[in-house]
């Protein structure tokens, strides 16, 4: 289970690479959570 | 009460024009970071998960990864158990209305075990809790995009002591029962620390899941100061699913919103986790 933790993912930052041509949403921090 | 709840996210959390809906789902599920890039492993004796309710831009491709272990034509309903981020209503409410609508159509009620929950008096129809919350509404595209019919049972879940969770349990897998039914909680895990702590938070949750014991998921939960904002729906969905026997749970996947969006010290985290029948 801890392979799946993101830091052993190598989940190291800001890469949202394949997200669609619109990039960060507006409200992004009001959709956090 | 009207018979139709109208989504109150859309535009918000996930896209409101069909068409976008659909591609930024078909995102998700195709999403080879985050998501199950593109594998629709699909699984009889899945039962239950857990799966996250941020914006889909934050959370949509993690929440996929359980979306797509299921079977299109297996459930008839499905039990939602919803974070109550408001604190208003009653401690175990079930949305009245007859329909939730999304951009991608209606979802059924299933009025007739509603009721038959309401009759037990542990839960209570209202929908005051139902208002301002997201939890559930998110799920329904994703439900919507991978099962064929299917009714739901919308539940928030906001106090209780394990005793009464205890109850709860018991009443949903005596009145619901387990044929053709999937019980889905809807929670993020830590919120707002840095990545250390996240990280460190969310394992422990996680694990504490894992665990299948809402006794131990309630107590690391407090313990550890861990802000997992819907620990009482996971905890129920744990009690209801110990009631039918031995299963096994299954991390699929975990990241955090600063691996999607750097926020410093902003974080929150999240988890797609599978429950299977032994």
């Amino acid at each position: 289970m801890r392979a799946l933790l993101s830091s052993e993912n190598n989940y190291k930052g800001n890469y949202y690479q394949n997200y669609s041509e619109k990039g960060e949403p507006e409200n992004a921090p009001e959709i956090l959570a | 009460m009207a018979r139709i709840r109208a989504p109150q996210f859309s535009g918000k959390f996930y896209p409101s024009a069909k068409k976008e809906l659909q591609a930024e789902i078909s995102r998700c599920f195709s999403d080879k970071k985050f998501g199950p890039g593109g594998r629709f492993e699909q699984s009889d004796s899945v039962i239950g998960g857990i799966v996250p309710h941020a914006g889909y831009f934050y959370s949509g491709a993690c929440a996929a990864n359980f979306y797509s272990l299921l079977p299109k034509d297996k459930f008839r309903t499905i039990v939602l158990l919803g974070t109550n981020h408001t604190g208003k209503g009653a401690s175990l409410s079930i949305g009245p209305w007859e329909f939730w609508e999304t951009p991608l159509g209606k979802v059924p009620l299933n009025v007739q075990l509603a009721e038959r929950l309401s009759d037990s008096e542990l839960f209570r129809q209202e929908p005051l809790s139902h208002f301002g919350e997201h939890s559930i509404e998110v799920q329904l595209p994703f439900l919507q995009t991978v099962l064929d019919r299917f009714s739901i049972l919308p539940i928030t879940v906001s106090a209780g002591s394990l005793g009464s969770l205890e109850r709860a349990g018991k009443a949903l897998a005596e009145i619901v029962g387990r044929k053709k039914t999937l019980f889905i909680a809807s929670s993020d895990f830590n919120h707002y620390e840095g990545r250390p702590e996240t990280e460190r938070k969310d394992f422990f949750a996680i694990e504490s899941a894992l665990s299948l014991s809402p006794e131990k998921l309630l107590k690391n939960i407090s313990e550890k100061d861990i802000s997992m904002c819907g620990v009482l729906p996971s905890a129920l969905l744990l009690q209801t699913l110990s009631e039918f026997g031995e299963s096994r749970g299954e991390l699929l996947k975990h990241h955090i919103s600063g691996d999607v969006l750097a926020s410093g010290n902003g974080n929150v985290g999240y988890a797609s986790i599978a429950f299977f029948r032994k």
